[in-house]
Order: structure tokens, then sequence, then C-alpha cells
């Protein structure tokens, strides 16, 4: 456990009869970035406020840079936190923002605003120093912040939902710079988003968490790939997800069919990304027979809703001239270690309960 | 690091060498606890004990001590002030120091009973409540102990002294005695007897009163938003002014037009040869004056709700082809009803409470609250009785306030977006208009005609007699001669005007404190029991004063805690009174908060001092001064809550002037009143002057950036 | 400990300090006359000793009440003026101390007598003869025939003019009361009471206040004591001044030092200044036509002579014990007060 910048050590947290965090565990190492992903209500943002020491654990042990701080309240902890609305505070400008957690742990005022300007200029801030933040655009904000939080370095930087209050090119162009940012300090950061692209784009690892619960951890491209659920599948990037049955050692879907070690009679749910699915205007023998409900023209890709015999499919298409016409019959069809066959999970139940999937 | 209970421990120590009881009567003066508990007085040793005991559990320093702690500084609490003499006997300066012979508690009791509170508020950090943060919770505990000792113990007597026996023993005889007089619950003046029971003289009061109000106050603030005039913003101060004057004031000034030698009456004489009667003199001059004084109540709240309503829900209306009349009847009047019902009820409960104009207006028509008063000043005071009244003014109002509380709270249908809408408000329908525009100006002729009658009537030499003007009264009341020994301050208002203003000044900034930190509590920190704590917190606004007076004089006129006639009581009762609108201030300031800015300062590593200090204070700045208006214009004017509480060292303006009242001295009465509503005035204009600085400094900062 | 706490706890510690601090050298007095002559009392006395008074106006019944229930923790030193029955009450429920003063002996007979009669737990310092005063202006235009004698006030043309006070805080309505039932006997009082109830619009807390509105008009006839009225007169208000001539009573204004009080030094200082000639001399100046105890000082030429008057033979030993007090004023309770 020893070369971990931050350990969750059985985790809990419970609001009353509520819990928001059950058992967790994990470690973040040293100079990477880790992110949070789930959607809303998942925890997530729990676990970052428990690493913060807004939140004190109920059970279990947290270890930052080592030391036990599962009591230690926040202002002494050795962290910071970029906050969602940024919390920057508004009656006080720029410098005073960046340079107050350094005089709350009594550094000298004079040292406090030079380390604060160096912070800024490192930042791009220099010529904001005497704003108000009411004076700044959302994406200075945003950087004022980072630099309020960097200037104590911290042994983890936590960001909650940092781009969420951006536009959408803005969004892209930030992320870059806090990815750069890390990688050029050696930070170490834990990143709260729902946003599966963020995570993507951003993480060296990422930590699917559902229902207070880690779903699956793992760099971006595992998790992607080799999803372990047909949650965390839909939550990485679009996925059809096809509810089957193993009979005979195979899964059929409509003419596609698919083989698997698992026992006959198991329930499982077949994930099919869009990408993958090939449309073909004549139907042939092992593929999927559809109609095309909806087709849309996305510039990069064309994307299909098609009724088939299986439910409502999406595909998407890269390679096609021309847009197919919508109520044309198509076939689909997919190389079948594209597919992914897993048995459904106890929680299927929950899923359905949960109006976000 | 040292954690706070060593503190503590140290201020016990303090504490017992300090004289432990107060001075008693005969001579009495007190060592500390130490001397006392070996001297062989049993009462104190489970104090000391209690005091021993905790410096073990400090040091074992677990879990299970720190509940030890708990529980053993909570029994200690209680025991320095049960020990004093709960019973609420006086002590007996012939009889020695025994348990049950105790004088009140002094310096030393004082000082080690915080201490205990502080060693609870740091045992519960370690048992961790609110995430084990020892300011919270000291917080707490002392605000409970705030809310405990001077809220709670005094209503608590005021029930035990309803359910003291009767003559007979009978506690039931006594229940009967002290709440069911056939002048409480007569019901005679339905069947053509001279009165009814004050019960329900107070109940018709406040309804048509609260009918009044809220009708004046829709009228005022349709008028004000939905009339285009050049008359809004003089409307709106004039609206106001009721606001920074003591009620009975403006029953003073009804006198003076209304009353048999009043200027109106004796021209309606000359004039006309209508004989002058003393119809003032009775309910319809309560209702008037209490109409007058409460409109701007009225008007502030249903005028908040006015402007919320968005103008594009009326827009809407309209182009659906609703006419002015129906959009404001079918669409902007239910909008606005819970603004109506709040008004009113806001209304029925500061009428219930007031006791100046039924004390000067009322003549045989006595009310809940002016009954009281009249129970307790005469040479038969029945405090059993008073206590009966008490009982049943506070039941009327709580039930009112939680009617309000629990239902009004749900009810709001207007939603403010903080979004700026554009639109115009929907004009109003032409008849509409014209009753809004007719009443609105009667009444502000009325007010101004009252005002202009206390301004002159200050100046007038003998008001009805001779209108020659003069400074005689300002004279009278505030002369300065020189005696053989230096100046005398002889003028009678003085003594009263210094207690007032030095008494006022000292309580308000200490209650805005108090109920921000409450609010801080509440809004910002989770805790076991926190709507409990919000209630009793919000409980006290609606205790009528004179109930408040009452109680305080029942609960701290004997040991423990014997503090009558002293400057301190009236300063804590103007902190448990009017803390509730600082807590409700400052949730509402609270609640417009981002949660994260105070997280944020705490992730950097802030403690909750400096976060309060830094970053809270700084942007709770107009709640702190809204607080700190309401909680000195309030001490400035009351009278029900004073009136038991004054003494000759520490009289207050209001029950000065009341005296003056009742020996007809209008005059003088009235400068002296005119000199606190200029007080008043210019307080409330320097304190907005410093709240608004803040706020010009932002729109500079805004310009400054356009024009670089 | 935290910072923030620190603070309270020194806020805390000032606000204590401040309650405690306010009790400097100051006699502190509850005084039941007229509120100028109070304050021209309060005055004279800081001016002559350089001693400060906080004083606070109380009439008379309502001084007893509270001095009753501060008992067990006194606030004030000394009770100066008031009907002489309240203090002999006091006297009884030993709420006042004997002092015996050096300057007792400049007193007239009838202030040592009350002194006698207490124990010296209080001393007469001032008379007055019970009667009232009407407004002449207002009975000259309503054309309405004054009232010269008690049976004159059953007058069904006075409806609603008289003023009377409280008699359970007012001392001069007590001493109206206790002059009736020794005038009729007790039952026939209660039945004259209740006569002229439809006459009275209100029983007012202070015993000047009928007299104060009677000379503004506010009302026709205010029962008073006589010193009252003529002091309304001599301010040049149109009130005329009736003795009854069926008989009537008199005051016996007084003064006591309260039991255990905070500084009873001050107090004895006080009530040996308020004894001289030179402190009762300045009544008139304030306007209070009060007859003075002190021999030395001639009474006031507007002031009724007592010999001109009938008066009845007050018993003011009965009438100010505690039983007849609290029998006559619960009477009146019952009787007249609640069922207003």
């Amino acid at each position: 456990m020893s070369e971990g910048a931050l350990i969750f050590d059985n985790v809990g947290k419970a609001f009353g009869r509520f819990e928001a965090v059950k058992d967790i565990a994990f470690t973040v190492k040293t100079h990477e970035l880790v992110s949070l992903l789930g959607p809303s209500g998942c925890g997530k943002t729990t676990v970052l406020r428990l690493i913060a020491g807004l939140e004190m654990p109920t059970s279990g042990r947290i270890l930052i840079a080592g030391k036990d701080v599962s009591r230690v309240p926040a202002n002494g902890r050795n962290i910071a936190m970029v906050f969602q609305s940024y919390a920057l505070f508004p009656h006080m400008n720029v410098i005073d923002n960046v340079a107050y957690g350094l005089v709350a742990q009594k550094v000298p005022k004079r040292e406090a605003h030079e380390r604060a300007k160096r912070q800024l200029e490192i930042l791009g801030l220099k010529a904001l120093e005497e704003r108000l933040p009411s004076a700044l655009s959302g994406g200075q904000q945003q950087r004022v912040a980072v630099a309020r939080a960097l200037v104590l370095e911290p042994d983890v930087l936590l960001f909650d939902e940092p781009l969420s209050n951006l536009d959408a090119k803005l969004r892209r162009q930030v992320r870059e710079e806090i990815r750069d940012l890390q990688q050029r300090l050696g930070l170490t950061v834990v990143y709260v988003t729902h946003d599966q692209s963020e995570a993507m784009a951003i993480s060296d690892r990422i930590i699917v968490m559902r229902h207070g619960r880690i779903a699956q951890a793992g760099a971006p491209r595992a998790l992607y790939e080799a999803p372990n659920s047909a949650f965390v599948a839909d939550f990485m990037g679009d996925a059809n997800v096809v509810g089957a049955e193993v009979a005979d050692g195979v899964v059929r879907l409509d003419g596609l069919t698919l083989t698997t070690d698992l026992a006959p009679g198991t329930a499982v749910d077949v994930v099919l990304r869009p990408e993958h699915m090939r449309l073909v205007r004549e139907p042939g023998e092992a593929m999927i027979r559809g109609t095309i409900h909806r087709a849309s023209y996305l510039g990069a890709v064309a994307e299909y809703r098609v009724d088939t015999p299986i439910g409502a499919l999406l595909a998407t298409d890269a390679e096609h001239e021309e847009v197919i016409a919508e109520g044309a019959t198509v076939g689909i069809a997919i190389d079948p270690s594209d597919a992914r066959i897993l048995p459904r999970g106890d929680e299927a139940g929950l899923d359905a309960a949960d109006p976000r999937l | 690091m040292l954690r706070p209970s060593f503190l503590w421990l140290v201020t016990i120590l303090v504490a017992s060498l300090l004289p432990w009881y107060a001075d008693g009567p005969g001579g009495f003066v007190s060592g500390g606890l130490l001397g006392l508990a070996l001297s062989g007085l049993a009462a104190v040793w489970p104090v000391a004990l209690a005091a021993i005991a905790v410096l073990a559990f400090v040091v074992l320093d677990t879990r299970a001590s720190a509940l030890a702690t708990l529980l053993v500084s909570l029994a200690a609490a209680g025991w320095i002030l049960a020990s004093g003499g709960l019973s609420g006997l006086p002590y007996d300066a012939e009889l020695p120091l025994s348990l049950a012979n105790q004088p009140a508690i002094g310096w030393g009791a004082t000082l080690a009973f915080f201490a205990f509170l502080g060693l609870m508020g740091d045992a519960l950090a370690r048992r961790g409540v609110m995430d084990g943060d020892p300011f919270g919770t000291h917080l707490l505990v002392f605000a409970s102990a705030v809310l405990a000792v001077f809220v709670l113990f005094p209503l608590a007597q005021v029930f035990q002294e309803v359910l003291r026996p009767d003559a007979a023993g009978s506690v039931a005889g006594g229940l009967a005695d002290h709440l069911l007089g056939k002048d409480v619950w007569g019901l005679s003046c339905l069947t053509g007897g001279r009165r009814c029971g004050m019960v329900w003289n107070s109940i018709g009061l406040g309804v048509a009163v609260g009918l009044a109000t809220t009708l004046l106050g829709l009228a005022a603030a349709l008028f004000i938003t939905r009339i285009r005039t050049p008359f809004s913003t003089p409307a709106r101060l004039i609206t106001l002014l009721p606001l920074v004057t003591p009620p009975f004031v403006v029953g003073l000034a009804l006198i003076l037009l209304f009353g048999r030698s009043g200027s109106v009456t004796l021209f309606l004489w000359d004039a006309f040869e209508i004989r002058p009667s003393r119809w003032i003199y009775g309910p319809q001059g309560v209702w008037l004056a209490q109409t007058l004084g409460l409109t701007p109540l009225a008007f502030m709240v249903i005028h908040a709700t006015l402007v919320s309503v968005s103008p594009s829900i009326e827009e809407a209306a309209s182009t659906l082809r609703a006419s002015r009349w129906r959009t404001f009847r079918t669409v902007t009047l239910p909008l606005i009803r819970p603004g109506l019902a709040n008004a009113f009820l806001l209304t029925f409960i500061e009428s219930l409470a007031d006791l100046g104009n039924p004390l000067i207006l009322g003549g045989g028509f006595k009310v809940l609250a002016s009954g009281i008063y009249f129970k307790i000043v005469g040479a038969q005071a029945d405090l059993g009785e008073a206590a009966g009244l008490g009982v049943i003014l506070l039941v009327i109002s709580l039930g009112v306030f939680l009617l309000q509380t629990l239902w009004l709270r749900n009810a709001s249908f207007v939603t403010i977006t903080g979004k700026g809408d554009g639109g115009q408000p929907a004009r109003l329908a032409l008849p509409l208009k014209a009753a809004v525009v007719g009443v609105t100006l009667l009444w502000g002729a009325f007010i101004l005609t009252v005002y202009g009658t206390i301004i002159l009537g200050s100046f007038a030499t003998l008001w009805g007699r001779d209108y020659t003007l003069t400074l005689a009264n300002y004279v009278d009341a505030f002369n300065v001669i020189a005696g053989d020994h230096g100046l005398v301050w002889a003028g009678g208002a003085w003594n009263s005007f210094g207690t007032t203003l030095m008494l006022s000044t000292l309580a308000a900034p200490l209650t805005a404190a108090l109920g921000l930190l409450m609010a801080y509590l509440i809004a910002r920190r989770r805790f076991r029991g926190r709507r409990t704590f919000e209630f009793a917190a919000m409980m006290s606004f609606a205790m009528p004063g004179t109930v408040i007076g009452l109680a305080y004089v029942l609960a701290f006129n004997t040991p423990p805690i014997e503090i009558t006639g002293t400057a301190f009581i009236l300063v804590i009762a103007f902190i448990s009174r009017n803390m509730p609108i600082g807590v409700r201030v400052g949730l509402a300031q609270f609640s417009q908060l981002d949660p994260s800015l105070d997280e944020a300062s705490t992730t950097l590593g802030a403690g909750p001092g400096m976060t309060l200090r830094r970053v809270l204070f700084p942007l709770l700045k107009p709640a702190v001064a809204t607080a700190i208006i309401y909680a000195f214009v309030a001490s400035v004017t009351t009278l029900s809550q004073v009136i038991f509480l004054v003494s000759p060292r520490y009289d207050w303006a209001t029950t000065y002037i009341i005296g003056l009242v009742e020996n007809t001295n209008y005059g003088r009465a009235i400068a002296y009143s005119v000199v606190l509503i200029v007080l008043l005035i210019l307080v409330v204009a320097f304190l907005q002057l410093i709240l608004s600085r803040v706020e010009f400094r932002r729109v500079d900062d805004k310009t400054s950036r356009e024009t670089a | 400990m935290p910072k923030g706490l620190n603070r309270a706890a020194l806020t805390a510690v000032g606000l204590v300090a401040f309650a405690g601090a306010a009790s400097a050298d100051e006699l502190v007095m509850y005084c039941s006359v007229q509120q100028s002559w109070c304050e021209a009392t309060a005055a004279a006395f800081t001016a002559d000793t350089g001693v400060d008074v906080a004083m606070q106006r109380k009439d008379t019944g309502a001084a007893l009440a509270q001095i009753r229930a501060e008992a067990s923790n006194p606030q004030a030193d000394v009770w100066w003026g008031g009907s002489g029955d309240a203090h002999i009450q006091a006297a009884s429920e030993d709420l006042t101390e004997a002092y015996e003063s050096p300057n007792i002996d400049q007193l007239q007979d009838w202030a040592i007598e009350q002194y006698e009669t207490a124990d010296h737990k209080t001393v007469g310092i001032y008379s007055g003869v019970l009667g009232w005063g009407y407004n002449t202006e207002f009975f000259d235009r309503m054309g309405l025939k004054p009232p010269l004698a008690w049976s004159d006030l059953e007058n069904p043309d006075y409806e609603g003019e008289i003023q009377v006070a409280n008699p359970n805080t007012s001392g001069t309505a007590y001493t109206a009361l206790a002059t009736l039932v020794q005038l009729y006997g007790e039952d026939e009082a209660f039945e004259f009471l209740k006569r002229i109830d439809d006459n009275i619009s209100e029983y007012t807390q202070s015993g000047t206040a009928g007299i104060r509105a009677a000379a503004l008009g506010e009302t026709g006839i205010g029962i008073a004591f006589l010193h009252d009225v003529i002091q309304q007169a001599a301010a040049g208000f149109p009130v005329k001044a009736v003795a009854p001539s069926d008989g009537t009573g008199y005051e016996i204004g007084s003064m006591s030092i309260i039991a255990n009080a905070p500084d009873p030094e001050l107090a004895k200082q006080f009530y040996d200044w308020a004894l001289t000639a030179k402190a009762q001399s300045r009544a008139l100046e304030a306007g209070a036509y009060q007859i003075q105890a002190n021999k030395a000082v001639a009474p006031p030429p507007e002031a009724p002579k007592l010999e001109d008057t009938k008066l009845i033979d007050y018993d003011f030993a009965k009438y100010g014990s505690a039983e007849t007090r609290s029998h006559l004023l619960k009477r009146w309770d019952d009787e007249i007060g609640s069922q207003r």
C-alpha cells in the first residue's frame, strides 16, 4: 500500500439510513489522474468529498500520502479542490482568492502574494490579478480556481465536474489544459465527471461507480472494450444492450449466431457497439434483419435507428457515401468478435428502476 | 493540538476561586467554590467532583470517556442552576447555607456553568457530532443553552404559575381560577352586556386589524408596483415611517386629533355643534391606531410577493384574451394569495402582542395583553391570573405562528428564478385602479396628518388650547441644570433615554450575531434535532412581549438567576425575543450562498473562524445589516416587553412616555417620541449607508472594467 | 480553542461585567406624586448633595405591588410620596424599615401621628384633601350644574363625564373608596359606586390622570386631591376645585425606607434631607400645592384650608391595614372593576 498517494480502505458513508458509499476500496498512485465516473447519485461526489474531508467516513480508513486522515477535517488535510461552481470568493479579487489558502496556513501575507502571483503567471492569468471574479469569463474563473488549488502544492488535487459550467468548445480546450498541467507538474488528481468522453480523454484510469459501489475500474480502453457489465458498457459510450438466453453454447440474435462457453439457459446481455454494426442493403444469412426507422446525417457519420425482431438498435455508419432512406429494409452484419456476451448480473432489476438507463 | 477541553478545565479552576454566589441580602459575600466545598457545604460538592471526574475523562480521551464527559458536564451544569434553588425560593440570610437555601449564582458559578457547557461542546465533537468540528458543537451547545435558559425556562415558569394550586390546594381549582375568569371568556356583549371577555376582544381586534392592514397593504403595494405615478417613492417612504415609530405614538396622535379636546373634535364642535364624544377610547380607537401602525408590515410582505410575480405570466393571461380585471382576479390574485395570508397572520400576531394602544386608547376595552398588565401592576397583583392570560395569549399566538410556518411555507406559488424576466406588469382595470389610488392617497394623507400632528404637537404649548410654538416640551424632557456638585441632568427623560440608547446599541449586534450564528448552524450543519432546534429558535418570534416580560419576572426574580432590576435582564430579553429575525434573514441569505464557498475555504485550509470572518461574514453583510437594524429598532420601540422589566435605574423610553401619556402630559410625551423617531431614522440611515457602500464598490468595479 | 470561541467568550464576559458594574453610588427611588414634583425633588437632592438619583414614578398601588414583588431582592432604597394607607400597609407587611430621623420634631402633628401609627416605618410628608375638579368651559357650554356633594355625582347628566382612578393602582382612588365606606358604610358605599358607574368613563391607572383629563377637556369631572386640581387651575386650565359638602377624606402623603435596601445609608441621607424645610419649600416651585409636613413651611395660599372643609375622621390605621385594604380592593374588583 506504500506507493499510493491516496488509499481508500473499505470506506463506507451513510447519511442516516441512506448508504451513499458502500465499502469502497481503491488506490490512486502518485502522478496519476483517476476519474470517478457515473450517473448522478452514484456516490462519486461523496467519494470526492470524503477525500477532501468535507464528509467523514462511517466506516473504513482513508490514507493520504501514507497517513490515516479518516478523522482529520478538511482544513487539516493536504488536499485542494476545484469546485463545480469554482466557488471563487466574490468579494475578493483574483490575487486574494489565490493567496487565501496560503494566508490560512499562516504564510506571511507578502510571501503569500508572491507565490500566488507566480502561480497566476504559470496559468497565464497575470493580467487579471486585481479583478473581481464577477469580471472574469467562465474559462478565466475556472483557471483561477485551479490556480487557487495548485498554489497549495497539495498531495492530491480534486476536481468536481470542473467543466460543466463551460460551453462545449471551451470544454475540450480546458480539459486538455488540465491534462497537460497534470502531466507537466506530475500532479496526483482525482477527477469527478459524469461525461464518459471527458473521462476517457483525460484519465490514466477510470473508476465507474454505481449505487455507491465501484462497478468497474481500469484504463479507459479496457473499460470500453471489455466492460464487465451492461451498465458499464452502456455508460462508456453508446451501446445496444440486447437481452438473450444461452442455448447449446450459442446465443442467437435473429440471424446472428454467437458462440459462448456459458452454460445453456444462462440469461445474458449482448453488447453491440453501434460503430461495429455494418448495414447491408440486401439482408443475407447470419445477419439481423430490420427496417430503417429514422436516419440522421451527423456529418462525420450517419446514425440509424433500426427496427429489428430483437428490438430497436442504434447503428452508425462512417463509410456509406449516401444516407439510406427511412423505411428501407436492411441487414445488420456484425463480426462475432466485436459482440460482448455478459451474464446478466443480479442488478438487472435495479437497472430497470433507474430512469437514466 | 490542545483540545478546548483543557482550556475549559482551567476556566473551571479559575471559576472555583471567584465568589461562587452573588452578593446576597444582609451583606452576604460568598467565597469561592473551593472554600465553600472545604468548609463543608455539601451543595457544591457535586460540582467539584464533576470537575475532577471530567479531568480524568479528558485525559483518558476515548470515545466512551467523551460520552461520560458529556453526561457529567450536563449534570454539573444542571446542578449549578438547580442547586441555586430551582424551587424559586428566595435566599433567607437568617438560615445557614444549605442545599435548599442558596443565593443566586455569582461570577464563579456563572463562569463554571459556561465552562461545563464548553466541555459538553468538545465532548460532542469527540463523539463525532458534526463530523467532529468543535466550533460547530460549541456553537450548538451554547445556542441551545441560551434557548433553554432564556426562552424555555421562563416559559415553564409561566406554566408552573398557572398550575399553582388554589387556596384549597386543588390544582384543578387553581387552573379554573387562572384560565376561566369571566372577564376572559365572557360572551355577554352578544346578549346585550357591556363587555365580552378578553380572549374574544383580542381575537376580534386581531382579525379586524389583520383584514384592514392586508387590504391597505395590498392597495399600497399595487399602487407602487402597478401604477406609474411620480408619488411612488414618497409613497414608499411614507408607508415605512410607522416602522420606526413606537406603536402607541400613533395612538397618541389619534388622541390629539380625535380625543375630546382633539383638534378635529373641537373643530367639529365649533363648526357643526357636534358634541364631543369619547369614541376614540375603545375598540374603534385601538383598531384605528393598530391599523395605521401595522399596515407597513402588511405592505412589505405583499409588496415582496407582488414583485416576484413574473410579468410574463400576466402577459400570458392577456394574450389568452383575458381582460385586465379577469387577469387580476384569476391570475395575479391567486398568485399572491400566500403573501396576503402571510400579511394577515403577521399583523394578527402583532395586534395580539400590542400593549401600548390598548393601554392608552382602550378605555374599558381590555385585551389579553393589557389584561396581563393590569393583573400585575395593581395592589391586588395576581400572578396566577396574569400567567393564565399569558398562557392563553401564547397559545393563540403560537398556534397562528405554527399555521403560518407549516401551511404557508409550502404554499408559495411564486418562483424566483433570478433571471431578468422581460415584460411589463399588467395594467389594472380602471375601477380597481381608481379604488387603489383612492384608498392609497386617502391613507397616505391620513398618515401625513398623523405625523404632522406629532411634529406640531411637540412644539405646541398646549394642544387643543394654546398652539403657540415653543421648545418647552423638549426643554422639559431634556433639561440640564447646574447644581452645587456639577451638572445635573434634570430633564426627566435623560435616564430612560440613556438606558434605551445604550442597551439597544449593546443588544442589537449581539442579537444579530446570535441569530445569524444559529442560522449558520441550521443552514450549514447536519446534526440530529436540527428541525427542533430551528423551531425553538424561531418560536420566541411568536411570543408576545407581555408574556416574555411576565415570564422573565417570574423566572429571574429569585435564585438561581437573579437579574431583575439589572440592565442584563433587558439585554437578554431583547436578544431572545429579536434573535428569530436574525435567524430568518440569515437562513434566507444562506440559501442564496453557494455552500461550495465555505467548503472551498475549508479545503484551502481555513478553520471555521476564518471562514466565518473572511468569507461568510462579508457575503452576509446585507443580512447582518438587516438584522442589526431590526433588532435596534425593535428594542427601542418595544413597550410590552420592557414594561415589567424596567427599574428606576434602567428605565426605558417607551415606558417613560407611556407614563407621561397616562398622566396626560401629552406635550412632553410627544416631544420625546419625536426625538426617538428622529434618532431611529438617523440610525437606520447610517446603517443603510454602511451597507450600501458595499454595493457601490461592486458597481464601481464593473464600470471600471467596462471603461478599461 | 478556536479564535471565534475566544471572542464569543470575551463578549459574554464583557456583557456580564457591564451588567454588574452599573451599581455605582446612586439612590434608587420610587416616587408616587406627580411626575414634575418627582423630577424636581430628585434633581434638587442631586444638586444639594451630589448624589445621583435613579427615580421611577409609580402610582401608589403599583409601587406597593412592585416593592412587594421585589421583597426578596429589593431594587429601590426609598419610596417617596403616595397616600399614607399604602405606606402603612407596606409597614405592616414589613416591606419597609423603621428609621428615627433627627428631623422628626420639625414636623406637624399629623405627620408624626402617621409615623407613630406605623411604628416609625413611615412618616407623613404632606397632606391633601380629597375632592374633584370640573371643567368650567365644558360645563358652561353644555349648561350643566356643577356637582357639589358626593350624591350629586349620581346625576344622569354626567353620563360618561367622570374619571376616577382604579383603587388597585392609585392611592387617590383608594382614599376615595375608603372615604365613601367611612361616610356611608361599606354596603351602601358599594351601592353608590355601582350607581355612578354609568357616569364614569374610565377607571384610570394613575390618580392624577382624571383631573388632568378634566383640565384638558377630555372629561368633564375628575375625582382627585384638591392640590392636584389647584395645580391645574394655577397652570391656566379652566378647572374648578370642589370639596364635597357632605364630607370628605384626606391623605397623608408619606415616605418610607425599603427593607433590605441596596444602599440604606443613602436612603437615610435622603430621608433626613426630605424632611428639611429647605427641601419641602421647593414643592411650590415645582407646582405642588400639597400642605407640607415641615412646620417651618407655610401652606401655599391657594391650598384649601383644612379648617374650611368638612373632613371625616379618617381612620388611617384601619384603612391602611392589609386586611381592610385587601378586602375592599377585592370587593371593588369583583363588583366594579371586573364588570367592565
